[in-house]
């Protein structure tokens, strides 16, 4: 516990002695408030638009309209930077041979996976609790459901600790963090390209593949639902990113 | 305190090392001699417990190294050919990171850092970032890092490699040190280095050992003769009364300096008695005298290149 914990405070500090930390958490948070100003600011015209002609004001709904695409869009922006944030993890420590100072201190791998997917995670969460600041602007002018809006968080946070845990895995395959960096913005692009074979289809396959699909068990958690086969779903899904990043290191060593 | 028995490791088609046996006792300081290849690194590899042997077996301080890894590498301080640093970020933070990796109680922790930190002399730029240090303090604090949890053992692959001549001095002057409170393996292919520091010296070869002992016993086992120098005022008609002296092999003239000579003769010291007899008798102006000493790079390049042919 105390390697964890030493491991993660360690890499989450680097995040901000680089400019990654900084970079992810900008870009994030800059692109994610111009989309919610833009949901806003449609919203906003479009009740005027209401108030004045009448009618159809029933159907208008602040969550449905501003809060579900800004969280649906969440993901697909961490997505792209996901890599940025770990592909130095482990590939940087092999380069500059750090690993092996790591391997021959009385810690068990296992802790040091854990150290630095609790890093990642944990910048992650301050990305993500910047935009805390949307539901609370909200509340001021309306009052969305916060219950719906706290799920629909909750599905972020799980899918992209997701992303965290398999991007992980990819910079430990490498000791070259471009590579590492390349591969899992590959990948997770397919993760995303994925559901949008997957979404119309109702065949067996279509139905296959939007279970494997990693966006799609977001939808329920942005609808405010919180089923435990997502739950499950994402839960497995880390577990096994941080269980093969744990494999590759050991192989490493027997390599 | 080191103990170690047919030690093999085979990669994919190379074993790098072949069983390997030795012992190293406590306190003592050993010397891994070998080109590059031979099994230096991997050796030390295993012992720290970064990577298992294919067979065999490695004790360090009575543990096992594959079956009780933790209590080995709390008592085991390594420094890798390249020293581990985090070029971004502080001595004294990356020390600190350090402490709490290899296990030393958090009371103990700064002490342990400041301890290490005037040891390894790193007190004026403990708060300096690592990657704008030179090559020579980044040794340093490699060696720092080693010795952060005051290790039994201590295991050093190439520790002057890169160095310029004065780091190298300093190094080494802090490796001698080190002498008596620890046990030290240390690796190289800098051979005066290991006569210089080194008890007793073990000499791997396409991962086999192929010699293990103390500097003069090796150099003894290597002196099948004596190579005598000699420098004379008078040099005139020397050549054939050197030659005819009984015991004498071989006078070759040193062209490079005037009125010297190179005696090879049979490892007696009454054929050097004669020699200078021979000399002053017949006044040709003793100059220098000197017995060439076999040096280690002799007895290496014997050793290395004998297992191939």
């Amino acid at each position: 516990m105390r390697n964890i914990v030493a491991i993660a405070r360690k890499d989450f500090k680097t995040y901000f002695l680089t400019p990654i930390g900084y970079l992810v958490i900008t870009v994030f948070v800059g692109i994610m408030s111009w989309m919610f100003c833009s949901a806003l600011f449609e919203f906003l015209k479009r009740s005027q638009t209401f108030m004045q002609f009448g009618g159809g004001m029933a159907e208008m709904n602040i969550n449905a309209m501003v809060m579900q695409p800004v969280l649906g869009n969440m993901a697909v922006i961490f997505l792209f930077l996901v890599s940025l944030m770990t592909m130095r993890l482990i590939a940087e420590e092999r380069k500059m041979h750090t690993l092996e100072l790591l391997l021959t201190s009385p810690l068990h791998p296992a802790e040091l996976v854990l150290g630095k997917f609790l890093s990642a995670l944990l910048l992650f969460s301050m990305m993500l609790g910047a935009t805390f600041i949307y539901p609370v602007v909200l509340s001021i002018f309306g009052s969305p459901d916060l219950k719906q809006i706290l799920a629909g968080y909750l599905g972020v946070f799980l899918l992209g600790a997701s992303f965290l845990s398999f991007g992980l895995f990819i910079s430990a395959l490498t000791e070259n963090q471009i590579t590492a960096g390349a591969l899992t913005f590959g990948l997770f692009l397919f993760f995303w390209i994925m559901s949008w074979i997957a979404g119309p289809s109702d065949s067996i396959a279509g139905q296959f593949l939007s279970y494997v699909s990693i966006i799609d068990h977001l939808s329920n958690f942005i609808r405010g639902l919180i089923d435990t086969k997502d739950v499950i779903y994402y839960v497995s899904f880390i577990t096994f990113g941080l269980f093969l990043t744990h494999q590759s290191i050991e192989s490493y060593r027997w390599r | 305190m080191i103990s170690v028995k047919n030690l093999t490791k085979q990669y994919e088609n190379v074993r790098a090392i072949d069983r390997i046996s030795f012992d190293v006792q406590r306190g003592e300081i050993v010397g891994f001699l070998g080109p590059n290849g031979a099994g230096k690194t991997t050796t030390m590899r295993i012992l720290t417990g970064f990577m298992p042997a294919t067979s065999g077996v490695a004790e360090v301080c009575g543990h096992d190294v594959f079956e009780a890894p933790y209590e080995v590498k709390k008592r085991i301080g390594y420094l890798p050919e390249v020293p581990p640093l985090y070029p971004e970020m502080t001595v004294q933070e990356y020390l600190s990171y350090v402490a709490i990796l290899k296990a030393i109680p958090k009371e103990q922790r700064s002490q342990a850092v400041s301890r290490v930190i005037e040891k390894c002399r790193l007190g004026d730029v403990q708060k300096r970032i690592m990657g704008h240090l030179s090559k020579g303090y980044q040794q340093r604090v490699g060696l720092a890092q080693a010795l952060v949890h005051d290790p039994q053992v201590l295991v050093l692959d190439e520790p002057t490699i890169g160095l310029d001549p004065k780091q190298i001095l300093e190094i080494r002057s802090l490796i001698k040190e080190l002498a008596g409170g620890h046990t030290v393996i240390l690796s190289t292919h800098i051979l005066p280095e290991v006569t210089q520091m080194c008890q007793r010296i073990i000499i791997i070869n396409e991962g086999k050992i192929v010699a293990e002992d103390t500097y003069d016993q090796l150099s003894a086992q290597f002196r099948k003769t004596d190579k005598v120098e000699l420098q004379l005022r008078n040099p005139q008609g020397a050549l054939e009364k050197l030659k005819s002296i009984p015991g004498v092999i071989q006078v070759v003239r040193d062209d490079q300096k005037q009125g010297a000579f190179l005696i090879e003769c049979h490892v007696d010291d009454h054929v050097r008695d004669e020699i200078s007899k021979v000399v002053v008798q017949n006044n040709m102006g003793l100059l220098e005298m000197r017995l060439k000493a076999v040096s280690l790079e002799d007895v290496f390049l014997k050793l290395t290149t004998e297992e191939r042919s």
